[in-house]
């Protein structure tokens, strides 16, 4: 038997914070904190060693943006959602390439929440359908600006096609039937997909380092 | 620093005019003199007679003491002048050479009555050879042999020099000594009368040509025209200086010069008159309509008496010509003090002056052996107006620079204004997207959570409201609220991608009432003009599509499917539009009775438009509803054209 995943929660909504600990305990996962201010999270995630990391973006003393990244460099393993009220273009490209693996919307009921964390445990990304429409757009809008920058972000066909009926408000079984391709190939093209914007955006980094004359090569 | 104001430089421009001018004709008066070379001496005197016969006038004839330079203008008494004297042997050394530096007509020289040398020019050549030196050598001569056959004292030497037609002849010093010497004022004295003047009329000619080609390609400036024809005239009148044989008559040739002299004041004053800008057509025209009679009349004048106009009237007809562009002119220069122009007009005023000398030498009033200058102002004045005309080139070339120049940077300001008008309009068009959406969030908020809010306050006030009733509230002004903010989304004319936001929002609900959603949703068109506005709409008619499932159809399925284009009776699907179909498995209504329901009522603290409100959304969108109902369900059909607006 395996170690119980260990969820770790940073959430300044104390309602919110109690309504994702109840689900994480009835889906028989270790609660491994629950921080409410990013100087809490960022001095205790060493020490709660979290699986998961379920994260709120508006947090009162910065950006959850911040503390992804921080997390995301510390543990090669751990998986990251975000749960906001809203999802606008920018944050959730940000928080895409800063290392998340999802992103929900706090509009869900808690069964929903049940499932969007199993989903990420078993290597699922789990991500609304706006979220999709900006993923989308994204990948769009580089691929014109430079082929040679962004052939890492160019998408296989498979994975526009999956990212398109995601956005379509379609299940991963509906998607499944649709494709004629597995769950687990969808979730496999979901994780390449989300690795790709993660890579781009750090070879991004680099490239305008370089370009800037900051870094050397 | 001096700085000069125009009129003090138009000043300088005169002066600097007659300086170069002064200078010009000094050199070529200076040049013209002949003074004895060195070791040579000059015959002064000499005994002639006139005779008609082309050997030695016997000794016995009346032969009269002739002091040189002898002029027998119009006073010939045969057609040939003979003049003789004697040298002293003593003078004689070899080589020995004799220069006649001044002839009117080819002179044929007899040493000791014998023919030494003759020039091969007939007496009909039109050549006037005004002034022509001559040389003669006396190489094969052997000085013995001549002693030896002669009195051994002297030699006799005889020139015979032709009468012209006008009677007249000239000659002028003698100069006689070491061939070397005399060869060398010979050649400067040839290179300035003969040679210097064939280069001149080369020049005048070439000059006349260009200036035509000019003119060709600028046709309006007629200034070209009249430049070259005037210049080719004066061409062909400085050619009558030059001994030269004719391919016609020398009568043509005469009637030639003569023409030429009168149309060379004409071109002048015509040409004149377009440098200034000023041309006088009355005067123009009665000046060439009376150059074109003189040449008309003169056709039926015999040859001798051409000549003698051609030497006497003319010249002195063309110069009183000349007053007119020359008073022209110059009261332009003073009016206008351009630099051009009075470097220009004291070309003419030395033209003039040039003139009245050679008519002064041809009329004998003055020393005819002195010679002609008129042909070498053609030098200057063409130097002149070749300057001109290249300043004139190159001003025009640097304007058209210019003119380019500020053409560029007003259509460079033109483009910058074009772009700040664009970028304002732009601007202004933005704006004004802005409060209109601005106006519809706000139209959207107030029909919609806004409206929602206000109900639920009143029932909470109102204490009509339970728990589960706060909660349903809330759950249906946040759903708005979603619905607004996805209506926002990046969906690109995708209304695919536009109404998978909304599927959890409608399946929530439906699940609530264990109503199982079928979400159906694949590849369609574009929608060109899908606004936020629009998507709103069809979201907002999809959400009481829905409500009036959950409330009035006890269905268990719904299926929402987009695109659901039937094919039509021909077996195609209308391709101008795409249909979202709501379809359950209810009980299903009479349309009929619920189209009279105009009302809007609040329950629950959610706005209830009724089908008329679905209705009237649809309208407002462009969108064409369809409702069908039957027993076993009930098909709410969104008939999206795929133009919208």
């Amino acid at each position: 038997m395996t170690q119980r995943k260990r969820v770790l929660i940073v959430e300044d909504d104390e309602l919110t914070g109690a309504r994702l600990s109840d689900a994480i305990i009835e889906c028989n996962y270790s609660l491994a904190g629950l921080f409410t201010t990013l100087k809490q999270a960022k001095a205790g995630l060493q020490k709660a060693k979290p699986d998961v990391l379920l994260i709120d973006l508006g947090l009162p003393d910065g950006s959850g943006i911040e503390l992804i990244r921080v997390a995301n460099n510390l543990f090669a393993e751990l998986r990251i959602m975000v749960i906001s009220v809203f999802a606008d273009e920018r944050h959730v490209i940000d928080a895409i390439e800063a290392g998340a693996n999802g992103y929900l919307l706090k509009d869900g009921d808690v069964s929903q929440i049940k499932d969007s964390i199993e989903q990420l445990i078993n290597g699922g990304s789990p991500i609304t359908p706006s979220v999709a429409i900006y993923l989308l757009k994204r990948f769009q809008g580089t691929e014109s600006i430079n082929d040679k920058k962004t052939s890492s972000l160019s998408l296989t066909n498979r994975e526009q096609d999956v990212l398109k009926l995601i956005a379509r408000g379609l299940t991963y079984a509906e998607i499944s039937i649709n494709l004629q391709l597995s769950v687990n190939t969808i979730r496999v093209h979901m994780k390449n997909l989300f690795r790709k914007l993660a890579v781009t955006s750090r070879s991004e980094a680099v490239f305008e380092a370089v370009e800037k004359g900051i870094l050397r090569m | 620093m001096i700085n000069l104001n125009t009129s003090n430089r138009h000043w300088v421009h005169i002066a600097l005019s007659l300086v170069v001018l002064t200078f010009f004709i000094s050199i070529f008066s200076i040049l013209n003199q002949q003074p004895l070379p060195e070791k040579s001496y000059a015959i002064d005197s000499t005994k002639s007679i006139f005779s008609d016969s082309e050997t030695v006038p016997p000794d016995q004839n009346q032969w009269k003491d002739t002091p040189l330079p002898d002029d027998w203008s119009r006073s010939a008494e045969g057609i040939y002048k003979w003049y003789r004297f004697e040298l002293p042997v003593s003078a004689v050394t070899s080589p020995l050479a004799i220069y006649l530096t001044y002839t009117t007509r080819p002179a044929s020289v007899f040493i000791n009555n014998h023919l030494q040398f003759k020039t091969e020019v007939s007496p009909a050549t039109t050549a006037r050879t005004w002034g022509q030196p001559q040389f003669v050598r006396l190489y094969n001569i052997e000085p013995d042999k001549l002693l030896h056959n002669q009195s051994p004292k002297k030699l006799t030497v005889n020139i015979m020099l032709a009468t012209n037609q006008s009677n007249s002849g000239m000659l002028g010093d003698i100069f006689i000594g070491p061939e070397k010497n005399l060869f060398e004022a010979f050649n400067k004295a040839f290179f300035i009368k003969v040679t210097l003047v064939k280069l001149l009329v080369f020049a005048m000619v070439l000059s006349s040509l260009f200036v035509v080609m000019l003119w060709i390609f600028r046709r309006n400036e007629t200034i070209y025209a009249f430049y070259a024809i005037a210049v080719f005239l004066w061409a062909i009148y400085s050619f009558s200086h030059i001994p030269l044989q004719l391919p016609f008559s020398s009568h043509v040739w005469e009637w030639l010069r003569c023409s030429s002299m009168v149309f060379w004041s004409i071109t002048i004053s015509l040409f004149c008159n377009r440098f200034l800008n000023s041309p006088q057509p009355k005067i123009e025209k009665l000046l060439v309509l009376h150059a074109t009679l003189i040449s008309f009349i003169l056709i039926f004048i015999d040859e001798n008496s051409l000549y003698w106009l051609g030497d006497f009237f003319f010249p002195a007809y063309a110069t009183v010509l000349g007053l007119y562009p020359s008073y022209r002119m110059l009261s332009a220069t003073f009016k206008r003090k351009s630099p051009y122009l009075t470097w220009l007009t004291m070309c003419g005023m030395m033209v003039m002056l040039l003139a009245a000398h050679d008519i002064t030498v041809m009329a004998h009033w003055m020393e005819p052996w002195k010679g002609l200058y008129l042909h070498y102002s053609a030098l200057v004045l063409l130097s002149v107006f070749n300057i001109i005309l290249i300043k004139r080139f190159v001003s025009t070339l640097n304007e058209v620079e210019a003119l380019n120049t500020s053409l560029e940077q007003r259509v460079e300001k033109k483009t910058q204004e074009l772009k700040a008008n664009y970028e304002q309009l732009h601007h202004m068009q933005r704006e004004k997207d802005l409060i209109f959406e601005r106006e519809r969030i706000m139209q959207d908020m107030h029909d919609g959570i806004g409206g929602s809010l206000v109900s639920m306050r009143a029932a909470l006030e109102g204490g009509s409201w339970n728990e589960q009733d706060i909660c349903d509230g809330l759950g249906t002004a946040l759903d708005d609220l979603y619905l607004m903010i996805h209506s926002l989304d990046p969906y690109d004319a995708d209304l695919s991608l536009a109404l998978g936001s909304i599927r959890r929002t409608l399946e929530n609900r439906l699940r609530r009432t264990e109503i199982n959603l079928h979400w159906v949703i694949q590849d369609m068109p574009s929608i060109q003009g899908l606004s936020p506005a629009i998507v709103l709409s069809i979201m907002r008619i999809m959400q009481e599509a829905i409500a009036n499932i959950i409330k009035h159809s006890n269905a268990s399925e719904v299926i929402i499917r987009i695109p659901d284009n039937l094919p039509d009776i021909k077996g195609i699907p209308d391709p101008t539009v795409v249909i979202l179909s709501i379809t359950d498995n209810g009980c299903g209504f009479n349309p009929a009775n619920f189209h009279h329901h105009a009302n809007i009522s609040h329950h629950n603290g959610k706005a209830h438009y009724g089908l008329s409100g679905m209705q009237s959304r649809a309208n407002k969108a462009g969108i064409q509803l369809s409702i069908q109902s039957e027993n076993s369900g009930t098909r709410v059909q969104l008939i999206i054209p795929i133009l919208l607006g």
